[in-house]
């Protein structure tokens, strides 16, 4: 009989001390999974909703236009607004010279190019889907109107575009040296930033354009977008109107 | 039994504060509203991770008492200038492998002994030989075989662990989802607070797949490292055992 093989069974079967290990693993688990859930249980992941911050805003907003408080230096809200627009005095005529030499020189006949001549008649009308909800648009005359949309329908809080409309008139330089309207987008994220301001529509002069941009731009921050409103973003379409 | 137990314990606090509207998204009512086979699938990998965690701790516990007793048993073999006197410490080190690998040269050599000077004069000065060191060879060997069964014993039930319980929980995972669009396509609504829940309900499988499989991965490699050494270290003794040997006794 070798003398080595009774040794060598007899290690290979000496073993021991796993099952103790076992309960221990196994009563680990018992504490540390329901101490886990029960915190998780007791620590729900916080709202993550904006909070509603009070907005207070200095300088008599939301202002006359819509009907409310007066900022200093506009007029009065309950001041009746002018009727109408006073009426310049002419001076008067330069008086004709007495004596003049009659012009001898030949006015240079100016040619008109002759347009193609139009055969049938098509008129494109422009209807511009807006299926969102519609506002009072910027104008410098009397007449507003309906001159601004949204994107979304049903736009929860007629005072949030009173205050946004108020706080880009403040920034817009509207005494322009000619008439137009400029169509502007732009997008206000969650927090009133206002982010991809585009001229949408041109007005054909660029510095209208130009300064209805930069209303936008100037103004860059509104206040935080009602909490009732839930989507993450408004997309506003803005007609600035430039009248003489 | 106890952790199904306190589970089941917990499952029932969880009931208690349901009635709460607010507190209806923790990953106990989720879990509380979930399928028999999600409930099956959770059952059986937090059992995959019980075991795992068992031999976990086995392992690390058996290994560190071989390494510690290794190292005293290497100290009193390279002090000592007979093997008897080591064969009898080693009753104290039973955990190490090298004992395992030293009672079995030690058996072998002394049979050959015995066998070899059967009719020696008394008195004289008699000086043992081995007759073969090539079997001696042999016997370390399978000491040493022996030894390594021993020490990777129940490890590759980690690596099982580590392999299977990530896929025991995507199965759970899909079927939840899978369940969870049937719903959908039941009530027609494809609003998120009716997705959701299902579908969040579903990914803790995975979640418990992944809490079983990544400290069972650790660990199979960290274990296998250390079983590796105390190998390198048993043929290291292999071999410096066989080499006195060779110098006394031939």
């Amino acid at each position: 009989m070798d003398a080595v093989t009774p040794i060598l069974v007899d290690r290979a079967q000496a073993r021991g001390g796993l099952w103790p290990r076992m309960g221990l693993s196994a009563a680990l688990h018992a504490v540390v999974l329901p101490i886990v859930m029960i915190w998780m249980v007791a620590d729900p992941p916080e709202d993550q909703a904006p909070k509603a911050v009070m907005q207070i805003s200095l300088g008599g907003a939301p202002g006359p236009r819509a009907g409310g408080m007066t900022p200093m230096s506009a007029r009065a809200a309950d001041a009746a607004p002018p009727t109408s627009r006073p009426t310049p005095v002419a001076p008067p005529a330069p008086k004709a010279p007495d004596m003049t030499l009659p012009d001898t020189r030949k006015t240079p006949q100016r040619e008109t190019p002759k347009a193609p001549e139009a055969t049938q008649g098509t008129a494109v009308a422009e209807t511009g889907v807006r299926t969102g909800a519609a506002f009072g648009g910027l104008s410098t005359g009397g007449s507003s109107g309906t001159s601004g949309y949204l994107d979304v329908a049903n736009f929860c809080c007629p005072e949030y575009l009173a205050t946004m409309t108020q706080l880009i008139h403040r920034n817009w330089n509207g005494k322009q040296q000619v008439a137009g309207e400029t169509l502007v987008k732009y997008t206000i994220q969650r927090d009133g930033r206002v982010t991809n301001v585009e001229v949408e529509k041109s007005s054909g002069y660029f510095a209208l354009d130009q300064t209805s941009q930069r209303a936008l731009l100037v103004t860059r921050q509104f206040p935080q977008l009602p909490p009732q409103f839930t989507e993450g973003t408004l997309t506003v379409h803005l007609i600035f109107r430039y009248e003489r | 039994m106890r952790t199904l137990g306190l589970y089941a314990l917990s499952l029932q606090v969880q009931g208690g504060t349901a009635a709460d509207p607010v507190v209806n998204h923790d990953i106990l009512s989720l879990i509380a509203r979930s399928s028999l086979l999600a409930k099956f699938v959770l059952l059986i990998l937090i059992l995959f991770s019980v075991i795992s965690w068992g031999v976990i701790l086995y392992k690390l516990w058996s290994l560190g008492r071989a390494e510690r007793q290794s190292a005293t048993f290497l100290d009193i073999f390279r002090k000592s200038s007979k093997f008897s006197e080591v064969q009898a410490v080693c009753k104290n080190l039973n955990d190490s492998p090298l004992v395992g690998v030293f009672q079995a040269g030690y058996a072998e050599l002394n049979t050959q002994l015995r066998q070899s000077t059967p009719a020696a004069p008394a008195g004289a000065p008699v000086r043992s030989t081995l007759k073969s060191l090539p079997a001696l060879d042999r016997a370390l060997l399978r000491a040493a075989t022996v030894e390594i069964n021993r020490l990777e014993d129940r490890v590759s039930f980690l690596a099982t662990t580590a392999s299977i319980t990530p896929y025991i929980g995507l199965f759970g995972t899909v079927w939840g989802i899978m369940s969870a669009f049937q719903g959908i396509g039941a009530t027609g609504s494809t609003n998120l607070g009716v997705v959701a829940p299902g579908i969040a309900e579903a990914l803790i499988a995975t979640a418990a797949g992944l809490f079983a499989a990544i400290p069972a991965v650790y660990f199979y490699n960290h274990l296998s490292g250390r079983v590796k050494l105390l190998a390198s270290e048993m043929d290291d003794f292999s071999l410096e055992f066989l080499n006195i040997s060779e110098r006394n006794f031939t």
